[in-house]
């Protein structure tokens, strides 16, 4: 696992601003699901959007996944850039 | 196409809805662009951006791209049926806006009635307005923290206080506009029995009736813009019956005489409750009711003979009255008012009214009358009368004249007898001897 030319606080940093950016999406796709599934809103665009949405919000859930994973990653290499420096 | 089941209020607030959640979208992706490409070198880090821009980035940005258009067809939608929907904007609303800014949708219309044998009725109504360009309130949890390239900015933050606010303006515009309700019911009922005897010469007539009835009806509005509310509801009714109760009685047109008498009672009572808000001056209410109740009784009587008339009449009245109402409330300015007021009224009042009247034309006019309709009933009996008497009459002069032709006959005889007894007695008709 290569650790060249990032130091231990640009990753540390890095880890965060993943995290918020895996949140922040989470709640938007909570937010666009939740608003679709009102009752009232019926109709052959809205049916459509649904099936769209479907396929998209798995996508971004997956692109939250793989954020939290680079998130937990960068945090571990910056853990152990700080230990290998010691 | 059509959004069945949607108005075009909720449309709205759908699409600006998928507008605030396509920006906040677009924004976490300008944001993690610039995060991948800042120094993170290594082979995690050559994965996680391959991964990003190969697919990530552009599945997000597709699905900016969605949302946008979705939102932006929704827009449409909900102006095609607000200007469907009786003439789009239906009117200005009131409270404080800049004219020609605020436009209220008209959402939901009812009406209704009910009526069973044209007796009684029952209606409302009901219509419910929204209106989209509400203002957001200025709450204190919806206070904006630092935005992008501001001191002090968290993404984090800054990107809840955005969804938090947009779902705050949405909610707003839903709730935005007026609305108000009407209901009403009245009914009416009566019973009446009637008589009579005799014919137009001789006669009576009677008539005994009861007529009920009520009325009530009930309203209730409501407005609502950016940090006013205002409320308004109201209520009167009214129930009565009345009882009545007419004679007559008329002999030929010699004399007539009626008497009426009836009797009521009635009571009404409203009552109505403003209730007012103000985000920023404070809030009040404004509330009051009234009752009366009232009876009346009265009967007259009126006698009419031979150009002679005489009335006479008694009534009486009472009546209950009380109201109350409660004012007050809360303003910045002068604090906590609230003000009572409560009455009571008793009243009763009696009145009698008596008139006579004479008439000479008329008294020998209907003495007359009265004479030749009496007349023509006696005529008959006069008649037989008289014609028994001129008969008997008849009779007895042609007996009398029987009577004098015989008595002449008799005379006339014994004039005859008389003369031959004085020819005989005349000496110079003596036949002598010698």
């Amino acid at each position: 696992m290569s650790r060249l030319g990032a130091d231990a606080a640009q990753l540390e940093q890095l880890s965060g601003q993943l995290a918020v950016n895996a949140t922040v999406i989470d709640e938007i796709v909570a937010r666009a699901t939740s608003l679709l599934e009102q009752a009232w809103w019926e109709g052959e665009d809205a049916r459509i959007f649904r099936e769209q949405w479907a396929t998209g919000a798995s996508q971004l859930v997956r692109l939250t996944a793989a954020l939290r994973d680079a998130s937990s990653l960068t945090a571990r290499s910056a853990q152990q850039q700080r230990e290998a420096s010691q | 196409m059509t959004q069945i089941g949607a108005n075009p209020e909720q449309l709205l607030a759908a699409a600006s809805g998928f507008e605030s959640i396509a920006e906040a979208l677009s924004g976490a992706g300008r944001e993690l662009n610039s995060v991948v490409s800042i120094d993170w070198w290594g082979a995690d880090g050559d994965q996680f951006r391959s991964m990003w821009q190969g697919v990530f980035a552009p599945e997000l940005a597709r699905q900016v791209d969605a949302i946008r258009m979705f939102a932006s067809a929704t827009r449409a939608q909900a102006d095609q049926q607000g200007e469907a929907s009786g003439g789009g904007a239906t009117g200005a609303t009131a409270a404080g806006a800049a004219p020609g800014t605020k436009r209220t949708y008209r959402l939901a219309d009812a009406e209704g009635k009910v009526s069973t044998d044209g007796k009684w009725e029952s209606k409302g109504k009901a219509t419910w307005g929204a209106d989209p360009n509400a203002p957001s309130p200025s709450v204190e949890t919806a206070k904006r923290p630092p935005g992008p390239g501001e001191e002090g900015y968290d993404r984090r933050v800054y990107d809840a206080w955005f969804l938090q606010e947009a779902g705050i303006s949405a909610a707003n515009r839903v709730i935005s506009g007026s609305g108000s309700a009407n209901a009403s019911a009245s009914g009416l009922w009566d019973n009446t029995i009637a008589g009579s005897i005799g014919n137009s010469d001789l006669g009576a007539s009677g008539k005994l009736g009861m007529e009920s009835g009520f009325e009530g009806s009930a309203s209730a509005s409501y407005e609502f813009h950016g940090t006013q509310a205002q409320a308004h509801t109201d209520a009167v009714g009214r129930v009565g019956v009345r009882v009545f109760g007419e004679g007559e009685g008329h002999f030929w047109k010699l004399a007539a005489a009626s008497l009426r008498a009836e009797g009521s009672a009635e009571a009404t009572g409203s009552g109505h409750a403003d209730l007012f808000a103000d985000m920023d001056r404070g809030f009040g209410f404004d509330t009051g009711g009234s009752a009366f109740g009232g009876a009346h009784a009265g009967v007259a009587a009126d006698l009419q003979a031979v150009g002679l008339g005489a009335h006479a009449g008694l009534e009486a009245n009472a009546g209950v009255g009380v109201y109350g109402s409660a004012k007050g409330g809360w303003t910045n300015e002068k604090g906590l008012t609230l003000g009572l007021s409560a009455g009571f009224g008793l009243g009763v009042g009696l009145g009698a009214s008596a008139e006579f009247s004479f008439h000479p034309g008329k008294t020998v006019e209907a003495a007359v009358s009265a004479v030749q309709n009496i007349g023509s009933t006696v005529q008959k009996g006069v008649e037989t009368a008289v014609n028994n008497v001129v008969e008997t009459a008849s009779n007895a002069v042609t007996a009398a004249t029987d009577a004098v032709n015989w008595a002449g006959e008799q005379a006339s005889h014994a004039g005859a007898a008389i003369n031959d007894g004085l020819t005989a007695m005349d000496p110079r008709n003596w036949s002598w001897p010698w």
